[in-house]
């Protein structure tokens, strides 16, 4: 299977959020991140973070602000 | 942390033998949030500490007097317990502990068993005055899912009431020995 082929595959995370700074109770957030059949429920929620925080890495010098709105 | 509603381990629970579709991922239940999926952990530790969880002596001894040895009949007795990795599993899953935080809970009660078991050990008297009150071995109902979910089979259940025998009888010895009743 090509690499472009085994990205295509994705899991959806619910995640339970809970921001004490900013956030009244716990909510749910969604996550979808590629799958792969080795994967376990720690290296989705790894991914998952490396996900948003290389979103983050575009902001430039906001990009710690970016990531701790993202958490 | 509860995955699908289940306390496991995340980086034991695999992806592909998970039903289909979205998987739900939340913090330890019946411990408060920090943030996110980190849960704060602090009681759990004190409870821990309660017990003792360290082999006391039964006289002094020195590096002269060498290795502190025991048979693999001594051994057996104990090593189960031992294998505990504080996961905190079995209090999420404990519904005694949900109901009541004080409660000392199966993973203290399964380290207990370990070093009361320990034929090296000579504290048994103090952690078993530990765990007598109400929010001792008594809080349990030996419900028994803190063995179901422990990931390294310690079977907490079979500690906590071994405890439970142990307690009572030594409610009853107390009377036998010198000094009598507290």
């Amino acid at each position: 299977m090509s690499e472009a082929a085994l990205a295509e595959k994705t899991v959806e995370l619910r995640i339970l959020r809970y921001r004490p700074a900013s956030d009244e109770h716990p909510s749910f957030d969604s996550f979808e991140v590629p799958y792969t059949d080795d994967m376990s429920v720690l290296q989705a929620l790894q991914t998952t973070k490396d996900m948003s925080t290389a979103r983050c890495r575009s902001a430039g010098p906001a990009a710690w602000l970016c990531a701790e709105a993202a958490g | 942390m509860m995955i699908n509603g289940k306390p496991r381990l995340a980086c034991n629970t695999f992806l592909r033998h998970l039903p289909p579709g979205a998987v739900t991922i939340e913090p330890l239940d019946n411990f408060p949030i920090e943030r996110d999926l980190v849960v704060t952990v602090g009681d759990f530790v004190k409870k821990i500490e309660s017990i003792y969880p360290y082999i006391i002596p039964k006289e002094p001894r020195t590096i002269e007097d060498g290795p502190y040895l025991q048979t693999p009949a001594q051994l057996a007795a104990y090593e189960s317990f031992s294998d505990c990795i504080n996961c905190m599993l079995c209090y999420a899953a404990c519904p005694q502990f949900g109901e009541n935080p004080d409660f000392i809970g199966p993973g203290a009660m399964a380290l207990l068993k370990r070093y009361n078991g320990d034929s090296r050990d000579g504290g048994q008297q103090k952690r078993l005055d530990a765990i007598h009150g109400e929010n001792g071995v008594w809080s349990c109902t030996a419900v028994g899912i803190c063995s179901e979910v422990c990931p390294k089979h310690v079977d907490p259940a079979n500690a906590v009431n071994q405890n439970k025998t142990n307690s009572a009888f030594d409610f009853f010895l107390r009377f036998l020995r010198p000094g009598g009743a507290r």
